[in-house]
Formats: structure tokens, C-alpha cells, sequence
């Protein structure tokens, strides 16, 4: 047979044409030379036809590099192969977690040839992991992500407030958590105002209503007074049902919340991601409701209390006070007033006695003191003291008349000598002067005389009478006596003193007798 | 709204206060006479709103159009 001139556009492909003369032909083709493309074509044909459309692949992910474009290359491998894999960016955005080297996976894809680079792949359409659950995964990932963000920390968790005014409840308005939770507010602590928030919690719009629910109530909150705390939940559900609370989105929300937040997401053994970066978790919206607020009749069993504490403590004062009042009230003055009254009089007693008893001491003093004087006035010879006046007054007489005598006798002797002057001479006008000059001159001193006695006398007698309350009983028992005017009861120390007719009482020593003035002469010497 | 003037927390810091100096006799005793019937009247406050009230539901509407909520 004659060797055929290479032919390259005589396909070789296919299932094959199975004669004799064409297996013969490829054989004798062993030698046959291909292009690049034809050869490639080949294997793409040859894979194509030996595996389904779609293959399952189970293996490890290796190498997973996710692209700007999205689109994500990775390698997928077991113990002695490996696979290079391909997912375009719109199958990447279905997935529900992230691809990560490690991962045990289930791949959904189809194999094929990528000409341009004679390399054959997996073209993932799905993955989904082994083992466990997509959503579950999905769930893991975002848990250990925020959980290291520090979302979960019990340090960023907020205090419940004790006694709120407003209690915000996001949840679905048809739900079966709603109605629980309301009545429960209403039973336990109805003061609290309730504003409650609709929002869906399951379905694709979920995750944005709850967000925007909790924006909200936080960037509005002023307008209703203040928010004190959200209650945020649903009923139980599916995985899927509850899908809304592990968003990435809404837990994210939810810590950024200023006003505190307590979730109640399904049952008890359901655990959301929205429970976990929560402030508080209630294991079901009963339980929110009742972690949210005190029980009223608490509350009130608080005021009690302390109403009670504040009688106790005024009580007490009182009879503190009380007591005190009724220690003072127990000493004398006050409890006995009459005691009081007796006190002064006593005092007054006392001190009448004392100004007694010190003007007797006066008196006695002065009676003492006179006393005293009296003795000296005696030491002085009252008697001799008088004595001693009368007798000066009779030396004074004496010498008075002594010397008036002389005075006389030397004018009778000089009117004798101008007698015999004036015998000699002539005026008798000149003598009669001179006689009556001379008995003036004598009257003047008669009167002088008279006065000088006088005065003696009133001198003595005023000291006699002085003396008279001391001794003037003496005086008289030597014989003196004191007259006295009856009528004006005067004594009578003078002629002057009495007229005639008139009464006038004598005291002498033993008692007083009346008399009548019987003669008033004019006072002369020498009578 | 409601405002419960002065809140729950102000007030039983207020009966502290106003207990502790009763007790510690700080003041006189006209002053505690004044202080206790100040303390009583905002027990009685405190308690005629506890025991009075009626819970409020405000439903408020969300800022965003929803789609209607299934299950829950």
C-alpha cells in the first residue's frame, strides 16, 4: 500500500470508526503527527466522553486563592493525587462559607480541557463541605472571626439597667415570640413602656430589617424618651429559619448597639451568633422578657422596706430625743415648779436676814463707835470742859470789866480833866458831845460786852447742848437750867427772848416747872 | 411618655440618703421630721406608679418598606 501523503485535514476523532482497514490506518499512524491542537482537542474529546457532565470529586482544598476578578483557583487533592480546580465568581458568591485549604469538600462540577493552556480541570460549580453541614460551616467560620474581633468579650457586654422605662421588642408582629414576650412585660412589670418594632426574621430581607430595626431604635431613641433595653428575638425554627440571626451583618449591629441588647432566638438549644455578641442571652422570649425587668411586687416589696426602715429610723430619733427630753425634764427646776418659787423665797429670806443681820452689825458699830466718842468726850471732862468756858468767860468778864473799869475811870478822868478844861474854857456843846460820846462809847461797850457774853454764851450753850444728849443732865443737877418759851418752844437764851407775860418752861434736872416773865429790863451791867 | 419623675434608681438613692442620716441622727430633728415625710411621699410616688400602671405598647413603624415576616 502506497503511503498516503500526510493529510492534516482528515479528522481523527470521535468514537473511533471501528474497521479494520481504519484501526490498521491509526496503527500504521502510530507515527502520525499531530498539532498542538489537534492533540488537545483529543484529550479534551477523550475526557468529555469518559466522564459524566457532571462529576462529584471529593477531597482536600489545597491552595485556594480567591482573585480580584472572584473568581477562586484552588487545588483540590487526596493522598496521591491532585486536582486543580476552577470557580467561576458567580457559582463563588452562592457558596455559604468560605473555601479554606484544610477543608474536607464535596466538589459538584465538570471536568474539561482548557485548550489555551492544555490543562485539564475541575470547574467547580458547587462545594459543599464533608463532614459537616455548609450552614454549619459557615457558621464556624464566622464564629471563630468575630469571636477573635473580640465581638463575643464579656467585657463588651453592657449592664441591663434595673428599673427600665422603655423596653424595645424587635421581632416578627405575627410570630409566636411577640405575644409571649408582651405578656410577659405586662404581668411582671407593667410601668415599663413597650415600643415594639416589626421586622422579618427569616428570608432574605431578614438580615437588613434586623439591622436597620436596631439603627434605628439607637439613632432615634430621643424622640420616645430613651430606649433602656431591646429585646430581640423569634420563635424556634429550622437552621435555615434562624439564618437572619447569624449574619454577619446583624451581629455586627448588635454590638455597636449603645442601648442594650438581650437576644431569645428559638429554643433553648439554639445558638445564633446574635445570642453570642448579645449583652444578654434568655433561652427563649418568656425568658428575655423576664431577664429585661424586676417583678413589680419586688419592687414594691423594695419600697416597703424601705418605707419601713425610714419609720424605724424617725421612731427611734424620736424616742432618742424623747428620752433625752424627758432626763432634763427630771432634774429640779423643771420638775418642780414650786420648788422653784420656794428656792427664791428662800433666797430672798436669806438675804433679808443677811441685810438684817448687817445693819444691826452697822448699828452696833455706830453705837460702839459713839461708844467710844463718848468716853473720850467724858476722857474730856465735859463738866471741866464747861467749867473751864464759864470760867473763861468770867476771867473775860472779868477782864472786860477790869479793863472797861480802867476804860471808864481814865474817860471819867479825861471828862473830868476837859470838865475843868471846858470850866476852864467854855462850850458846853463841846462837853455834852463828849458826855454823850462817852456814854455811847460806854453803851458800845456795854453792848460789845453784852455781845461778847453773848456769844460766850451761845457758844457755851451750843456746846452745851452738844453736850446736852451726853450730859446736859449733869448741867443740870449743878444747877443749871433751860428755858424754854412755851409757845414757841424756843430756848431762851436772851431777854430779847421774852416779853413780859409771857410763859416760858424751866427744865432742871429733876423736871420742868412753868413760870411768867415778870420784868424785861434792859441789860446793865451793873444793876 | 411617661416619665417617671425622679426614675426608680434616683429615688431608692434618695431614701438611702435620706435613712442613712435619720439614722445617724446628722440632722435635727425637725429636719428628719421633714426628710422622713419627703421620703414617704416618694414611696408612695414609687409605688402608686407601680402598682397602677397599665403597660403601654407603642408599635412603631419600621423606617424601611418589609417583606411580610413568615414563621417565627
Amino acid at each position: 500500500m502506497a503511503r498516503e501523503p500526510f493529510n492534516p485535514d482528515l479528522a481523527v476523532g470521535g468514537a473511533g470508526e471501528p474497521t479494520g482497514q481504519r484501526g490498521a490506518a491509526r496503527r500504521d499512524d502510530a507515527a502520525r503527527v499531530y498539532t498542538v491542537a489537534e492533540l488537545t482537542r483529543q484529550v479534551k474529546d477523550a475526557i468529555e466522553a469518559a466522564l459524566p457532565p457532571t462529576v462529584y470529586v471529593a477531597g482536600e482544598l489545597s491552595n485556594c486563592k480567591r482573585h480580584s476578578s472572584g473568581h477562586i483557583y484552588f487545588t483540590l487533592k487526596d493522598e496521591s493525587s491532585e486536582l486543580a480546580a476552577v470557580m467561576w465568581r458567580g457559582d463563588a458568591s452562592r457558596l455559604k462559607f468560605k473555601l479554606e485549604d484544610g477543608l474536607q469538600v464535596v466538589v459538584t462540577g465538570s471536568v474539561s480541557v482548557f485548550e489555551r493552556s492544555g490543562r485539564y480541570q475541575l470547574y467547580a460549580r458547587r462545594v459543599e463541605p464533608r463532614g459537616v453541614g455548609a450552614i454549619e460551616l459557615a457558621f464556624r467560620q464566622l464564629c471563630d472571626k468575630l469571636r477573635q474581633e473580640g465581638l463575643f468579650d464579656a467585657r463588651h457586654k453592657q449592664v441591663l439597667p434595673p428599673f427600665p422605662a422603655r423596653i424595645a421588642v424587635v421581632t416578627s408582629p405575627t410570630g409566636a415570640a411577640v405575644q409571649d414576650i408582651l405578656d410577659t412585660l405586662g404581668r411582671r412589670y407593667p410601668c415599663a413602656t413597650v415600643l415594639l418594632y416589626p421586622v422579618s426574621v427569616q428570608g432574605p430581607g431578614a438580615p437588613r430589617s434586623l439591622r436597620d430595626a436596631l439603627a434605628t431604635l439607637n439613632r432615634r431613641q430621643a424622640e420616645w424618651g430613651g430606649v433602656d433595653v431591646i429585646i430581640v428575638g423569634r420563635g424556634g425554627g429550622s437552621v435555615e429559619d434562624l439564618a437572619a440571626f447569624n449574619d454577619e451583618g446583624v451581629a455586627r449591629a448588635i454590638f455597636a448597639s449603645r442601648i442594650p441588647i438581650i437576644s431569645a432566638v428559638g429554643h433553648e438549644t439554639d445558638v445564633t451568633i446574635a445570642d453570642l455578641v448579645a449583652d444578654v442571652r434568655a433561652a427563649t422570649p418568656t425568658a428575655a422578657a423576664e431577664l429585661a425587668t424586676p417583678r413589680a411586687a419586688d419592687v414594691l416589696e423594695e419600697f416597703v422596706f424601705r418605707a419601713t426602715r425610714l419609720r424605724r429610723a424617725l421612731r427611734h430619733l424620736l424616742e432618742l430625743r424623747g428620752a433625752q427630753l424627758a432626763t432634763a425634764m427630771r432634774r429640779k427646776p423643771f420638775a418642780d415648779g414650786a420648788w422653784l418659787v420656794r428656792d427664791r423665797r428662800d433666797l430672798l429670806e436669806r438675804q433679808e436676814r443677811a441685810v438684817r443681820a448687817a445693819t444691826e452689825l452697822r448699828i452696833q458699830q455706830i453705837k460702839l463707835r459713839v461708844q467710844v466718842l463718848l468716853s473720850a468726850i467724858h476722857r474730856l471732862h465735859p463738866q471741866r470742859f464747861v467749867a473751864m468756858q464759864w470760867q473763861r468767860l468770867a476771867e473775860a468778864r472779868n477782864a472786860l470789866d477790869r479793863g472797861l473799869g480802867t476804860r471808864i475811870r481814865v474817860a471819867e478822868r479825861a471828862l473830868n480833866l476837859a470838865d475843868a478844861r471846858v470850866e476852864q474854857s467854855s462850850p458846853r456843846r463841846e462837853i455834852a458831845a463828849l458826855r454823850a460820846q462817852l456814854v455811847s462809847l460806854v453803851r458800845r461797850i456795854a453792848l460789845a460786852v453784852a455781845q461778847c457774853s453773848r456769844r460766850s454764851a451761845d457758844r457755851l450753850s451750843a456746846s452745851g447742848q452738844r453736850l446736852a444728849a451726853l450730859s446736859y443732865q449733869t448741867t443740870l443737877r449743878r444747877g443749871f437750867s433751860i428755858t424754854r418759851n412755851k409757845r414757841t418752844g424756843q430756848v431762851v437764851r436772851a431777854r430779847a427772848d421774852v416779853r413780859r407775860g409771857e410763859r416760858i418752861v424751866t427744865e432742871v434736872a429733876d423736871g420742868v416747872f412753868e413760870s411768867r416773865v415778870q420784868d424785861e429790863k434792859q441789860p446793865e451791867l451793873f444793876d | 411618655m411617661t416619665k417617671k419623675a425622679p426614675t426608680f434608681e434616683e429615688a431608692l438613692a434618695r431614701l438611702e440618703a435620706i435613712a442613712d442620716d435619720i439614722e445617724q441622727g446628722r440632722v435635727g430633728l425637725e429636719e428628719s421630721i421633714t426628710r422622713y415625710e419627703e421620703g414617704m411621699r416618694l414611696i408612695q410616688r414609687c409605688r402608686t406608679v407601680l402598682t397602677e400602671a397599665e403597660q403601654r405598647i407603642i408599635r412603631l413603624q419600621s423606617d424601611s418598606a418589609q417583606e411580610p415576616a413568615e414563621g417565627g
